[in-house]
């Protein structure tokens, strides 16, 4: 009961704080009147009467102050009061406020692009349908104990594919500079080199054309190319017949068989502009030393981690 | 005049809940029925007399409405609501409790330690 006639009267002080605060006033008013008029009425002189009347009240304004606290509004009122007061400061010392603001808008926006950065790049879930069951394989030599991240070498790959049961997809690839010739100058192209699965096993597809298929991963056969569509639009100036086009990557002719759209980032942080199946042969399917290729996976559905 | 009785803090709020609790009055009109009713031995400073009433009706012991007073001008009255009573009864109770508990301490001689 007595909580919920605290909170009414609360809201009606600060509410409508004008209509009373004059109510304040009109009361001690009639109040201090009075009680000089009781004094005149004992023989008292009017102007003597007023007088006492005011120093028996100590002072009117403290009166009113102190009965504003006893009905809670204080710490608002205050509140106001200290911003009124911080905002007077501030003006009245531009120098200072100069530095605090600059200081501030430096935290605040050294802050705002670490965390877009590592948004983009740790927080974010990866743009590709159910990114959560993509995962990337470590190399884990168990003999000399330790682990290299992300990097593994073909036989190991081609085991673990054989093997495993858990991934419905695993792919392989690396990062591999193209040199392109033929339609304008001559360009070093980053891209990669990959597995036929390679852009299915991520769940992307392609803008225009399609992906690789597993003859193309063969070796001998392999000689197509999916462009990024930055590759397309700059040095191909976007032309529509670029499937089936041939192009000339280090001397050789490989056919256009997709374009993959401008989100599509992968791996190299945005500079993978071009891919090509990797086509490995019998020798480098065996090579379990050099580990220069990473791989992951997409775990079947069920499958935890 | 004797010596005034210094006031307890908590003593006010019970004295201005009894003195309203005999009827409503404006506060200056409470201010001197406690006079009265102490038969002038009890003054209260006039300064402490309206934060106690804004703390009591905050707290919905007492409640305000404006009304005419006998010169015909126009002043606050406070009543006495029924959460009021029941406070004043609780109070008063520990008040005499106290006084009791009190006196019977002030009270013990030295052979009865």
């Amino acid at each position: 009961m007595t909580l919920w006639s605290r909170i009414r009267s609360w809201l009606s002080a600060t509410l409508r704080r004008s209509r009373t605060e004059s109510e304040m006033d009109a009361e001690l008013r009639f109040h201090m009147e009075a009680y000089a008029e009781d004094l005149m009425r004992g023989g008292v002189a009017p102007g003597e009467a007023m007088r006492r009347a005011r120093l028996e009240f100590g002072g009117i304004e403290r009166a009113k102050e102190e009965c504003r606290e006893a009905r809670g509004v204080n710490h608002f009122e205050t509140l106001v009061q200290d911003l009124r007061y911080g905002l007077r400061m501030l003006r009245k010392n531009p120098g200072f406020t100069v530095v605090a603001v600059l200081t501030l808008a430096l935290g605040i926006g050294a802050n705002t692009a670490i965390f877009s950065y590592v948004n983009a790049w740790m927080i974010k879930p990866l743009p590709y349908p159910q990114a959560d069951r993509l995962m990337v394989f470590v190399s884990h030599d168990k003999k000399k104990g330790w682990t290299r991240n992300g990097l593994t070498s073909t036989a190991s790959f081609l085991d673990f594919q054989k093997q495993n049961s858990s991934f419905e997809q695993t792919a392989l690839w690396t990062g591999w500079n193209f040199n392109l010739t033929g339609d304008g100058a001559p360009a070093l192209v980053e891209g990669g080199r990959v597995s036929w699965n390679y852009f299915d096993a991520l769940g992307a597809k392609p803008m225009l054309g399609r992906t690789f298929t597993p003859d193309e991963d063969r070796p001998g056969a392999g000689h197509v190319a999916i462009l990024s569509q930055g590759l397309w639009q700059s040095r191909f100036a976007g032309e529509p017949k670029i499937i089936g086009r041939n192009i000339t990557i280090d001397g050789e002719a490989y056919a256009v068989v997709g374009v993959m759209a401008g989100t599509f980032q992968f791996p190299l942080m945005g500079l993978a502009n071009l891919w090509t199946p990797l086509a490995l042969t019998d020798k480098a399917r065996a090579d379990r030393g050099s580990s220069w290729f990473s791989a992951f996976g997409r775990l079947r559905p069920g499958v935890t981690p | 005049m004797d010596k005034q009785l210094d006031l307890l803090q908590g003593t006010l709020d019970m004295l201005i809940l009894k003195a309203v609790s005999l009827g409503p009055l404006h506060g200056y009109g409470i201010l001197l029925r406690i006079q009265q009713i102490s038969k002038d031995r009890l003054e209260i400073q006039q300064g402490s007399l309206y934060p106690a009433l804004y703390r009591l009706e905050h707290q919905g012991w007492i409640a305000s409405e404006w009304g005419e007073s006998e010169n015909k001008r126009k002043a606050k009255y406070y009543r006495l609501t029924a959460a009021g009573k029941r406070r004043l009864q609780t109070e008063a109770e520990k008040w005499n409790r106290m006084t009791d508990v009190i006196a019977g301490i002030l009270g013990t001689k030295p052979e009865e330690v």
